[in-house]
């Protein structure tokens, strides 16, 4: 059973950096193609948090330090997204 | 400073903040828990705005409406992370909780099992939307 829960858990700490990066990679596109910022190399900021924060996860199921890493990488992912967002679907003057 | 007394009452010697009591303790693992579970959140939040992106650009290029699965998969994170802070309240206050909120199965059934699924549609959304942009060459 805890063989099976690190294991879910790492896969699902992979899982997000992987969308993580590709929302990074919607962002440097639309920068490129639509010439305004998107500051989305910020991306790589919850990116990294939330690889440690699987990592803690899976190697240790009570530590303080991977709820922390999910707190922040997550909370940083949200702003990032809506800023985002808004940024791509904010009609141009 | 937090200053303590010996066992004769008599002397105090300084005290390391960061010594925390048990219950002081048990009350910084909860926050954190919350916090995890506010985390989980976000990544549910990462995944609706994937989906309302992947809409637009479905519409944009006539692509079959796959998008629905990253909603389906921000649900399904957004219940792991109420089922998370559920498992945190029951640590915290057990008198007032079932003893099974606490176990690993639930852990495993209502957090890792929904986290990991919704995640996995948010994958299959970006697979089908978005892999162009892992193949596209920008010079």
């Amino acid at each position: 059973m805890t063989f099976l829960a690190q294991a879910l858990m790492l896969l699902a700490g992979l899982a997000v950096v992987m969308l993580t990066l590709t929302l990074l990679l919607i962002g440097r596109f639309y920068e490129r193609s639509a010439g305004r910022r998107s500051g989305y190399q910020l991306f790589l900021l919850p990116a990294g948090l939330l690889a440690l924060a699987g990592v803690f996860a899976a190697s240790d199921q009570t530590g303080r330090a991977g709820s922390a890493l999910w707190l922040l990488g997550g909370g940083s992912l949200m702003l990032l997204c809506f800023s985002l967002y808004r940024q791509m679907t904010k009609r141009s003057r | 400073m937090i200053f303590a007394e010996d066992r004769t009452g008599k002397r105090s010697f300084p005290v390391r903040s960061s010594e925390c009591s048990l219950p002081c303790q048990k009350r910084m693992t909860t926050l954190l828990g919350m916090g995890e579970s506010l985390g989980l959140v976000g990544v549910a939040a990462m995944l609706m705005i994937l989906g309302l992106l992947s809409r637009r650009l479905g519409a944009v290029l006539k692509l079959p409406s796959a998008y629905r699965w990253a909603y389906a998969g921000s649900v399904l994170v957004s219940l792991a992370a109420l089922a998370d802070l559920v498992r945190v309240a029951a640590i915290a206050e057990e008198s007032s909780f079932p003893a099974w909120v606490t176990a690993s199965g639930f852990l495993l059934g209502f957090v890792y099992l929904p986290l990991s699924m919704g995640l996995l549609a948010g994958l299959v959304v970006v697979w089908r939307y978005w892999r162009w942009l892992l193949t596209r060459s920008d010079h």
